[in-house]
């Protein structure tokens, strides 16, 4: 019900501030503002740059740790249930606070770390391009450990003969690694991608409580844009336009993740 | 050769319990500093960089719940994740159950199933102008039930999807035998489904209690000030004018510390919770 409202409303000129009702239909007017407008596409180039440094980067930490904290042991156990903490808590509370660890007066990233090693940190979040990093970093520390508990689990479930039949047989640890653990893991990789992909491209809480989208525009991303257009500046007709085109995107991902739970499905039935 | 192995694996074992620790530090430090910040006094704020105050407050706390309502926005978000956990398991568990052993076709089946997985996933942003003006016309506006109505939206899908994965795979067999021994359709369900499908009840409730604690997005748009939930009291102290650090931090305090407690007593379930979102077993 509330996709056709906006279905509707994304072909209708309404400002809420100054009309209380839709001012009329103006066909792709919204739509073709949007495209147009240079916010929006410098939007959409963030959220590019955000997915592009982000997945990759959770994908390689994750697996790492997943290879390196299994195990039976005790310690290990303990770290697992330690190690996926950042992504229950709210991200919106997570971006709180890591405003307060990159701050260049106090905060301890640039005078305590950085400062021990002989750096000097940049201005983080009042900086351009610092502030595009400073929020891959805090993407990259709350979501790190999905990729690591869907790997952590998808390794136990590896059929242990096959490992230890090469082993037998003389293969390396790297030999093992490359030729079977990881076309075994193929499936799951598949799905943390395309999951991580997918969620990069919607996030708005971190970046919201993190840099407001600023220094400027530098880090506002999509659904943060159509968040200031359709409750600030309560342009409903442009919000629902650019929202319609973002949901097109996300659509196309959505079917992908469907066809590859589908397939691995059939693989197992 | 022998030694030498042996060698090797110490090292290993040392580079693994090594790299462990690393990011043990990476993950926890910044909770340990959220909770020593959250005591300490507000001139130190921007003065003090040691990670330590020099002496311990609990002025932000009487801040938070005194003017600030925390307890307001504590019961907000407690009976919210709650209600919202409760209807979407019922509807939820009955709706993936109905799913698995339905005679549909299975491509409408899939279809179904699609529809779900989308919901899951598709921009939430696109659909908060319409919610907020629908639930203007119905005056519920903040209210605790716009943004369960809201929450719902979400989880419902959500359970719908993970329970109908879970009831894949529970055999017919044991149903059948039932069925020869004349159980009902209601006592089949009841005696012989439930109890089989609770630990996957368990991952679902832990899931959308956490979705509904957290989300933020949804409940800030519908919400003013009585129906506030606590991600959206936490976003409140970043004014225009400057980021009112302590009572934040005091807050975030509040957010965070329940589901850190939760997610470690409730491990299990929720690893199992994501696995079935994501893979298969």
């Amino acid at each position: 019900m509330p996709l056709f409202y906006s279905l509707y409303l994304s072909f209708q000129d309404w400002i809420l501030l100054t009309n209380s009702s839709p001012q009329g239909f103006v066909g792709f007017t919204n739509y073709q503002n949007a495209i147009q407008d240079p916010g929006f596409q410098n939007s959409i180039k963030f959220t590019g740059f955000l997915t592009f440094f982000t997945v990759p980067m959770q994908l390689l930490l994750g697996t790492t740790l997943a290879f390196l904290v299994s195990g039976q042991s005790r310690f290990l156990q303990v770290s697992r249930a330690l190690l996926i903490l950042p992504m229950v808590v709210a991200p919106i509370a997570i971006g709180t606070l890591w405003r307060l660890l990159f701050n260049d007066t106090a905060g301890p990233i640039n005078n305590i770390f950085l400062h021990a090693v002989g750096l000097k940190g940049p201005l983080w979040l009042g900086d351009q391009t610092w502030a595009k990093y400073a929020i891959v970093i805090i993407e990259i520390w709350q979501w790190t450990p999905f990729v690591f508990i869907v790997i952590s689990a998808a390794l136990t479930t590896l059929p242990q003969e096959v490992l230890q039949a090469a082993q037998v047989d003389g293969a390396s640890r790297w030999q093992i690694f490359k030729k079977i653990e990881i076309p075994l893991l193929a499936p799951a990789f598949l799905l943390v991608i395309m999951f991580r992909t997918l969620e990069s491209i919607l996030t708005l809480d971190s970046v919201l409580s993190l840099t407001r989208g600023g220094p400027g525009s530098a880090t506002l991303n999509v659904t943060y844009s159509i968040y200031n257009k359709g409750l600030r500046e309560f342009d409903l007709g442009s919000a629902t336009a650019m929202s319609w085109l973002f949901m097109i995107v996300a659509t196309l991902f959505i079917l992908g993740i469907f066809r590859l739970t589908m397939r691995s499905e059939k693989k197992l039935g | 050769m022998k030694t030498l192995n042996l060698k090797r694996s110490k090292t290993l074992m040392l580079f693994k319990i090594l790299t462990t620790i690393l990011a043990l530090l990476v993950v926890l430090f910044p909770f340990f500093y959220l909770v020593v910040t959250s005591f300490r006094p507000a001139s130190e704020f921007l003065a003090n960089i040691n990670i330590l105050p020099h002496s311990f407050t609990l002025d932000h706390y009487r801040e938070v719940f005194g003017q600030q309502q925390a307890f307001g926005y504590l019961r907000n978000s407690f009976v919210i994740a709650t209600i919202v956990t409760v209807i979407s398991i019922l509807f939820g568990t009955m709706a993936g159950y109905a799913l698995v052993r339905s005679r549909f076709k299975q491509s409408l089946i899939l279809s179904i199933i699609f529809l779900f997985i989308f919901i899951r996933f598709y921009p939430r942003i696109s659909i908060v102008v319409p919610w907020f003006l629908i639930l203007n016309n119905f005056q519920l506006l903040d209210t605790i039930w716009a943004v369960i109505i809201l929450h719902l939206g979400l989880t419902v899908p959500f359970v719908v999807w993970l329970m109908y994965t879970f009831f894949k795979g529970v055999p017919v067999d044991l149903e059948e035998c039932a069925m020869i021994d004349g159980a009902g359709f209601v006592r089949r369900f009841r005696s012989v489904i439930l109890p089989l499908s609770l630990p996957g009840i368990a991952s679902a409730s832990i899931f959308t209690a956490f979705l509904s604690w957290n989300e933020f997005l949804l409940a800030s748009a519908v919400t003013r000030e009585s129906a506030k939930t606590l991600p959206v009291a936490v976003a409140g102290f970043m004014t225009d004018k400057g980021v009112l650090w302590g009572p934040m931090m005091a807050m975030s305090t509040l957010l965070v510390l329940p589901m850190v407690i939760f997610a470690l007593v409730l491990q299990k379930y929720l690893v199992k919770g994501m696995m079935l979102g994501a893979v298969k077993e």
